[in-house]
């Protein structure tokens, strides 16, 4: 039997969020009422043979209630109407207790919009079953277990539907769907006591919202070759040397570079202490807005909701906010934070619509979407050409960075040596470390648009009680000066 | 809806789901949930409250080697989730004629009945801590977490396992500003079955008390290997790091475990160093997600030495080894000791004498896994020491130390006398479960190295 993606699960009756927010709607100051639908089929394969398949199913909706300038949330998974009236008082009685103790709220930070979104998708997913999924699934991992040095091979893939609606009692109502995809594909080579993993574009960053041109399959194969040959090459490599000197980087690790050192410490929540317990502060401060040289002149950045196929791409954000492109940093210079309306309206800085909630069962905060590095002028072989003496790594392996996001420490999965300007010796275990500002100023050569790539994460962890969320970041090769890099053991 | 109430709708719908089941076929559900009321603080103030009630149900439906999972949040309405059950047992039937044989796939038993149901608790007064905080003019931020929490384990061959109790816990922290600006805080968690406000307070102000130590200016520390005390909040990182794979059979048989070098004997631990799982801690319960109910204590290294790798039952059935009923979904200890050793609290910084002080760790990873080496960086609570006193804070640091350096024979001098119990304040998701003790280690070595 070959069942379609989109017909499953079966999915309980709809729920009608703005009929039953007429019932909820005249007895609070104001309420919203935001429903949550996600179904995930995730599909494994090692070596060829499929592992368990997984669905899941989460469902519920979220009620915010406002009482004297406070906003509060309860949630619940019973779409019952006597669960629902009960949900919303029990969040009622919270706003009021908040009244007194509260951090102060505006009622401009929930703007009532109107407006629907949609995943862009070249080619539908009517005709995509499980079966062909699973095919792709088990062909990855079998094209990569297919020579004696690799031990395990595995490809995953996970497509997951979202459904959201939000309606408040003042008018705001906004559905938004998403068709997401994630996927990893990796093998393990064993020689002796030397075993060396190598996937395609580090853990899970294949992330992409679309249909069925996702599932490239021809492509998909001839990474996973790639993937195979390097993780061979890997086993008689030499442990990365330990060194000052020039890195380039790789899209596929751009993407944890951009995300732990850009995105992270310009979120404005971090910025206004909310995170301080937890991920943590941000050594970015309010004045820093407009007067920061971040990075080099070469470094441009832009929060970008609109990106086609971006990860978390969305037309509105969880507090109601339309979604636009904003530069974050321009020709290196900062200029905007990633703050939601709550957070622009408690700092009075502007900000981006990046309000986002993991699920029916957390309030929003102040997230990353796309955050992407913009491209430069050089083509790959001129950035390498340009270079006497450095390292060129690719793939995220390994990451740490401080609880203001200065001091990191990344490591690799591959890496090259440049030598006059030529990519030479493979190496493995990279690794290369630094503070972020001399970092991103030491930025020399950006590529041009053959080199931009974008990847993702769906495990952006973050918040207080916490969260995991989806993001994307789109960067081209780039590569910096003078930087510690150093191998394993 | 009381939590008597979603029990009986678990047990009810678990026990229509077997119906639905042929002869050949057998599943379990496993039922998680939690009724929290969440309150985030920043400068003592709330900065969003949200009350939750939730369950997710995993239904596990297994026939002839291959094996389904379903996830799914509860409706609480009986014959919508039977009807969802039913549906996700239909697509283990027809997808199953193409799938292969999965090599970890096993069949359920019987496990023996328990029933645990402890939701008897004391919430906090929200408005009584508030007005506490703000009377005490702090800059605190953190968590209120307080409500019951449950997990289950169902199966179709008569398994009835519930574990439900009720706590609460405020994690925070409490930030000052040091002599030339910088912001400098420490950390702590007041965690209750039954809320004593008295109690939570004293606490609170201890905690501001010692903010007198960032009175001086930090000191920064160069690049390089220094003696060091780990307070067993710091240990707890190292340990939580190790939680990813360095204690799974099946990462050590795919030659990815960072424990790999000691268990093949080419590196040693000191022989002060002796870590087991011991549920005795009261933290989470014995019954894994298949239901088995693991042994009270199982050694993970005695005296320096790799006694037992977790082993789950999907690993036992896949590499053809004896399981020690370790959870199936990654291996790691739920309920770890690292057992005590003979330094008196107060004679830590004696012993200490020169070197750091390290109160917490931050965001621990592998650097290098056949090294098994950590980085990190220090966070909360992070001194100086120099004979025996605290000199002065220090400004954060990165270290890349290897597991072998930090318990290694010569680089584990010794470990305190007093033991840490530190439940897992973890909120993704929902509240969990579990937890550890540890005491504090002192260090010969410990790499900064940024």
């Amino acid at each position: 039997m070959d069942l379609s993606i989109t017909s499953l699960p079966k999915l309980p009756n709809r729920f009608d969020p703005a009929l039953t927010l007429q019932s909820l709607g005249s007895k609070y100051e104001w309420v919203g009422l935001r429903f949550i639908q996600e179904s995930s089929q995730t599909l494994i394969a090692e070596d060829g043979q499929m592992r368990a398949p997984t669905m899941d199913l989460s469902r519920g909706v979220q009620i915010e209630v406002r009482a004297g300038g406070q906003i509060a949330y309860a949630s619940t998974s019973d779409l019952s109407p006597a669960s629902i009236e009960a949900t919303a008082q029990q969040a009622f009685k919270k706003a009021q207790l908040q009244q007194q103790h509260g951090i102060e709220l505006s009622s401009v930070t929930r703007p009532a919009h109107k407006g629907t979104y949609s995943t862009h998708k070249v080619r539908g997913l009517d005709t995509l079953s499980r079966n062909q999924i699973m095919d792709v699934a088990r062909q990855a991992s079998s094209q990569m277990k297919n020579n004696p040095l690799i031990s395990k091979a595995m490809g995953m893939v996970r497509y997951t539907h979202r459904l959201q609606h939000w309606v408040t009692s003042d008018g705001a109502d906004i559905t938004q769907e998403f068709d997401l995809w994630a996927s990893d594909f990796n093998c393990i080579a064993t020689q002796g006591s030397q075993v060396e993993r190598r996937s395609f574009s580090g853990g899970q960053a294949l992330c992409y919202q679309g249909g069925s041109e996702i599932l490239d399959l021809p492509w998909i194969l001839e990474k996973c070759k790639q993937n195979q040959s390097q993780a061979i090459e890997l086993l008689s490599a030499p442990n990365c040397p330990s060194k000052v000197t020039d890195l380039v980087l790789a899209p596929d690790q751009m993407l944890l570079q951009i995300h732990e050192s850009i995105g992270h410490p310009l979120e404005l929540d971090r910025i206004l202490g909310d995170e301080r317990n937890y991920a943590g502060w941000s050594f970015v401060q309010p004045k820093d807005f407009g007067t920061l040289q971040y990075g080099s002149k070469l470094l441009n950045v832009v929060f970008d909701p609109t990106a086609p196929t971006g990860f978390a791409t969305y037309a509105f954000d969880d507090e109601g906010l339309p979604a636009t492109r904003e530069y974050l940093i321009k020709d290196g210079l900062l200029l905007r934070p990633l703050g939601g309306a709550e957070s622009q309206f408690r700092s009075g800085l502007p900000g981006v619509a990046n309000s986002r909630t993991s699920s029916w069962s957390r309030a929003p905060i102040d997230r990353m979407a796309n955050i992407d590095v913009l491209p430069g002028n050089s083509t790959f072989d001129q950035i390498i050409s340009n270079v006497e003496d450095g390292i060129y790594m690719i793939s995220n392996r390994s990451w740490s960075i401080d609880d203001y996001r200065n001091k990191f420490q990344f490591g690799c999965e591959y890496a090259r040596e440049i030598k006059n300007g030529k990519l030479g010796q493979v190496y493995k275990s990279p690794n290369y470390r630094g503070e972020c500002l001399n970092f991103w100023r030491a930025l020399e050569q950006v590529g041009d648009a053959s080199t931009f790539e974008r990847y993702g994460s769906p495990y952006c962890g973050k918040g207080e009680p916490s969260q995991i969320i989806r993001v994307s970041h789109a960067s081209p090769t780039c590569h910096f000066k003078n930087i510690e890099i150093f191998g394993g053991a | 809806m009381t939590t008597d109430h979603i029990r009986q709708h678990c047990l009810s719908l678990s026990q229509k789901t077997w119906s639905h089941l042929n002869n050949q076929e057998s599943a379990s559900l496993n039922f998680s949930g939690e009724q929290m009321s969440y309150v985030r603080l920043n400068n003592s103030k709330v900065r969003q409250s949200t009350d939750v009630t939730m369950a997710t149900a995993r239904l596990v439906v297994y026939c002839d080697r291959r094996t389904h999972y379903f996830n799914w949040d509860l409706s609480f309405n009986i014959d919508q989730d039977l009807k969802t059950a039913q549906t996700f047992i239909e697509v283990a039937r027809a997808e199953r004629p193409q799938l292969e044989v999965n090599p970890e796939a096993t069949d359920f038993e019987s496990n023996p009945e328990h029933m645990s149901v402890d939701s008897d608790f004391t919430a906090p007064g929200l408005a009584p801590l508030l007005e506490f905080l703000s009377s005490q003019k702090l800059d605190l931020a953190g968590l209120l977490a307080s409500g019951k929490f449950w997990r289950s384990s169902f199966n179709s061959k008569g398994q009835t396992q519930w574990f439900e109790s009720a706590s609460s816990f405020l994690d925070y922290s409490i930030y000052t500003t040091g002599p030339t600006g910088e912001p400098k805080a420490l950390k702590n968690a007041y965690f209750a079955k039954h809320w004593d406000q008295s109690a939570f307070e004293l606490q609170v102000q201890q905690t501001k008390n010692q903010l007198e130590y960032f009175t001086k200016p930090n000191q920064t520390i160069k690049p390089g290997n220094y003696r060091a005390y780990l307070s067993p909040f710091a240990v707890a990182e190292i340990l939580g790091t190790m939680s990813w794979g360095a204690f799974s059979y099946a990462f050590y048989k795919k030659g990815l475990s960072p424990l790999g070098r000691l268990a093949n004997g080419e590196a040693k631990f000191s022989n002060k160093l002796n870590m087991r799982e011991n549920f005795d801690l009261n933290l989470t319960p014995r019954f894994n997600s298949r239901g088995e109910i693991a042994a009270k204590h199982l050694d993970l290294i005695c005296k320096g030495e790799l006694k037992n790798y977790l082993i789950s039952s999907n690993s036992a059935q896949e590499y053809k080894v004896t399981s020690n009923l370790a959870e199936p979904s990654f291996e790691a200890p739920r309920s770890l000791e690292v057992l005590p050793g003979e330094l008196l609290e107060q004679n830590i910084l004696t012993e200490l004498d020169t070197g750091l002080y390290l109160g917490n760790l931050h965001y621990c990873n592998w650097s290098d896994r056949p090294s098994a080496r950590i980085t990190g960086m220090t966070r909360f609570g992070c001194f100086w020491v120099e004979k025996g006193k605290i000199q002065a804070p220090i400004a954060d640091f990165r270290f890349d130390v290897s597991l072998y350096q930090i318990f290694g024979p010569e680089g584990l001098l010794a470990l305190t006398q007093k033991q840490e119990l530190i439940p897992h304040l973890d909120t993704y998701h929902m509240r969990a479960t579990g937890g550890l003790a540890t005491p504090g280690a002192l260090i010969k070595e410990f790499a900064c190295v940024l």
